[in-house]
């Protein structure tokens, strides 16, 4: 009985042993790839765009509209900096839409006194979807400010309120910014070009977030670039690298990207309108918008295109706690399942191209999965341990090998960033990072896989809250 | 103890190692390997940088002491362009520099000192460089040619760039369609006729651009290419009509109003607009039935502009009218068709 016993756990543990062997090559791989994908990709941008000179869309008439939507709740602290800061972008033919989401705070005030808004009675308001009531729309009665709108609503979440921003939106294009980003100022004339460029209809294009903690900032505008001195927003530095530099380039260069971020992203507005808008269903309505509206464009047989951009546009603030970083990874994964799940049918369906036969089981396997597999597979290592049956030689070649890949893989996301963009100039802040890549596998990679756990079981209780975001805020010259 | 020794001799023997084990520390060793690599090169080309910055603002200070002195000083105060090219524009990279500098310079003089600084392009050598360019293999390089001739002003190489006006490339296409309005002075857009391949909104509003910056004495009349089956040419040039107030060509607007792609007469309702041609209005009026919803709401903005107020309200109340009958004749026929 005792040598049956022991055989059923050893053939166990071979096949589990085997299916995370394999796993684990495919997902070092696919990063391997799209890696090398992303490079080639990099390299061709960055010679077509020396041929660019972007203050020709500024002057020109021939530049398309755009209405940049910021919803606000509860920024009372900051909302009325970062208008301005976004009054003062580089782009002529742009008005600005900030949508107060019901807060509960004196914004709304702050923005009546500040900006001089007068309430508009006869605004030709659009409701091409449907959302919470609005109070009443504002425009400034000083001319200084004749781009900005300002939208008063019940409260309704970040989705209701970025709906009624298109709602509200009087152009072509529409950008959807967290309030409290802070915007390079050739923002929107970099994410406006690969609207005009393309022969096929462009849907949405996205650009890389940067972390902001530790940066000067003043105005509303970044002064100077540090790395971050806490360590879990450092990690987020060469989180972020590997996200935006290393993975969302080659997804888009494939045409298989799936998520432009809600901080900035620029969308399409009759398109976005046509797919319904934002979902007020789900924590990752993001992931979702983009997802529906390439699902729309698929079912409609509109060939379509979703344009990424390397250079560094919108610098946001990152969690710098476990307990906010915790709570933003819960947020990020119940998305994703959402999302996916939402749209199964797409799946592994020949009939929606490259993004349902590679794009979306990439993401399952590698995204959503990933931390249920690596949980799973402690787990069961444990019982092994507990039962005497861990192979110790095994283990730690097993672990290097995770371990020394993944220094592999963020020293190459410094290197891109070195190569493209080098935001962090000085020797010491790549120092830091690297220091850094070598601590992320062993303090700070388990928390975030047990974030994301958790956040599935959340999604399987049925929890839908956002969780909320702390901020230190820009208010001060250093964050 | 003994299962101590036996443990150790495990992790220092290797040939007692499972095969597995060896080949995971080795990749692992190469994982680190390649890691270290990757250190070394980021510093290394951080260095190579550092070198290469030294050396461009060496010779952007040399660039621009001998510019300043060439154009300003006595002659026989200044070195020759020739004795300072052969002691200093050695190689391309100290060429590419000197060139930058010339040319940032040039595009913002005019007149005496303009020409000025074509001279010294010639005489530098410079202009062939450029010329040099133009056959080159890669997209970027005659792109960056073409720049340069543009920029100077010279004319001779049309005939070359006109080759790349339906190049595969879109960046290099679009700098040669847009050097072409700057220097093809007697016909700047002539380039229409030939073009092969649809012209995107970037690459229109380039050439608008280069129209402006060529500040172009003989603008042609755009209507010319209306009746042009690439629907993008066609839109280039109604926006071209708006943007130089071409009244004269509003008949030929009119006639596009029947064109069977809504996008085309979408942009003539805009231009009708932006142009005010009152004659349009009844035209307008009748087409409204039959047109998109998004062209129904471009007459409906554009009607306001070139039309009475009274003649608006009017049409307003009739196109309300008529929604409202279809509305209840809509009504009537799902009653109809409900199962009793």
């Amino acid at each position: 009985m005792h040598e049956l016993i022991t055989e059923y756990v050893r053939d166990t543990a071979v096949f589990f042993n085997s299916l995370i062997l394999y796993y684990a090559i495919g997902i070092s791989s696919s990063y391997l790839i799209l890696a090398l994908i992303s490079a080639l990709a990099m390299r061709s941008y960055k010679k077509k765009n020396s041929f660019i000179d972007y203050r020709s869309i500024l002057s020109s008439p021939l530049a398309p509209s755009v209405s940049l939507i910021a919803p606000a709740y509860n920024e009372s602290l900051t909302i009325v900096d970062n208008v301005r800061s976004l009054l003062t972008l580089h782009y002529n033919n742009c008005e600005v839409i900030i949508v107060n989401d019901g807060s509960k705070d004196n914004s709304m005030q702050l923005l009546i006194e500040a900006y001089e808004l007068e309430k508009i009675e006869d605004f030709p308001l659009q409701s091409r979807i449907a959302t919470k009531p609005i109070r009443g729309v504002y425009k400034a009665k000083n001319p200084a400010f004749h781009k900005l709108v300002v939208v008063d609503k019940e409260n309704g979440g970040k989705a209701d309120a970025l709906n009624v921003g298109i709602n509200v939106s009087q152009n072509k294009l529409i950008a959807c910014i967290d309030v409290d980003c802070v915007l390079e100022p050739d923002s929107l004339l970099k994410l406006v070009k690969p609207f005009m460029e393309e022969e096929r209809k462009v849907i949405a294009t996205g650009g890389v977030i940067r972390i902001a903690n530790s940066c000067e900032v003043e105005d509303g505008r970044l002064i100077k670039v540090h790395v971050p001195k806490s360590f879990i927003a450092r990690v987020q530095v060469l989180e972020y690298f590997r996200a935006f530099l290393m993975g969302r380039m080659a997804w888009a260069h494939m045409d298989g990207l799936l998520l432009i971020s809600g901080a900035f992203g620029m969308f399409d507005k009759e398109t976005v309108i046509r797919a319904g808008g934002y979902n007020h269903d789900t924590v990752g309505e993001d992931m979702e918008l983009l997802v529906r509206m390439r699902r729309h464009m698929y079912e409609e047989r509109i060939p379509c295109k979703v344009a990424f951009i390397p250079d560094p546009l919108c610098w946001t603030e990152a969690p710098q706690t476990w307990k906010v970083l915790k709570r933003q990874r819960n947020r990020w994964t119940r998305g994703t399942a959402e999302t996916l799940l939402l749209h199964r049918k797409m799946i592994l369906n020949a009939k929606y191209g490259f993004l349902g036969l590679v794009s979306l089981p990439a993401w399952v396997l590698f995204e959503w999965l990933a931390p249920l597999i690596e949980f799973f597979g402690v787990l069961f290592f444990l019982c092994l341990v507990a039962l005497g049956y861990a192979n110790w030689p095994y283990f730690f070649s097993f672990l290097a090998l995770v371990y020394t890949f993944a220094i592999m893989n963020s020293v190459f996301a410094i290197l891109f960033e070195e190569r493209s963009y080098q935001q962090y100039k000085r020797p010491r802040h790549m120092l830091h990072l690297v220091v850094t890549a070598l601590l992320e596998p062993l303090l700070y990679h388990p928390v975030t896989t047990w974030a994301a756990v958790k956040g599935n079981y959340d999604l399987l209780t049925g929890k839908k809250s956002w969780g909320e975001m702390t901020r230190a805020g820009f208010a001060q010259k250093k964050v | 103890m003994q299962t101590l020794q036996a443990d150790l001799a495990f992790w220092v023997d290797t040939a007692t190692m499972p095969r597995l084990v060896k080949v995971n520390f080795m990749i692992a060793a190469l994982f680190l390997g390649i890691a270290l690599l990757l250190f070394l090169f980021i510093v290394l080309s951080r260095y190579r940088d550092g070198v290469r910055l030294r050396k461009y603002k060496w010779m952007e200070e040399k660039a621009q002491a001998y510019i300043t002195s060439y154009l300003f000083d006595e002659e026989e105060n200044v070195e020759s362009p020739e004795d300072f090219r052969r002691k200093y524009l050695t190689n391309s990279f100290r060429r590419q520099v000197f060139m930058q500098n010339l040319i940032l310079l040039h595009k913002n003089l005019l007149g005496e000192t303009s020409d000025k600084l074509s001279q010294l392009y010639q005489r530098l050598g410079l202009l062939q460089h450029s010329k040099q360019k133009l056959y080159a293999s890669k997209w970027n390089t005659i792109a960056e040619g073409i720049g340069e001739l543009t920029e100077m002003g010279v004319q001779q190489e049309k005939g070359l760039i006109r080759s790349f006006i339906n190049h595969p490339h879109p960046i290099l296409r679009s700098e040669a369609q847009a050097a072409l309005v700057r220097l093809d002075i007697d016909a700047p857009f002539s380039f229409l006729n030939d073009l092969a391949e649809p012209l995107t909104d970037w690459e229109q509003l380039q050439l608008a651009r280069a129209a402006q910056k060529a500040h172009l004495i003989k603008l042609p009349d755009f209507s010319r290419w209306l009746t042009k089956q690439e629907e993008s040419i066609v839109i280039f040039s109604i926006r071209m009509i708006v943007q130089y107030a071409q009244h004269q060509a509003e008949p030929a607007l009119l006639r596009l109003l029947h064109h069977p792609s809504p996008n085309l007469r979408k942009e003539v309702f805009l231009a009708l607009r932006q142009l005010e041609t009152f004659a349009a209005a009844e035209q307008l009026m009748a087409l409204y039935p039959n047109e998109t919803p998004e062209n129904k709401a471009e007459i409906l903005k554009t009607l306001p502009v070139i039309t009475f107020e009274e003649t608006f309200t009017a049409f307003q109340r009739g196109i309300q009218q008529a929604e409202n009958e279809g509305l209840a004749a809509t009504r009537v026929a799902l009653q109809a068709a409900e199962p009793a």
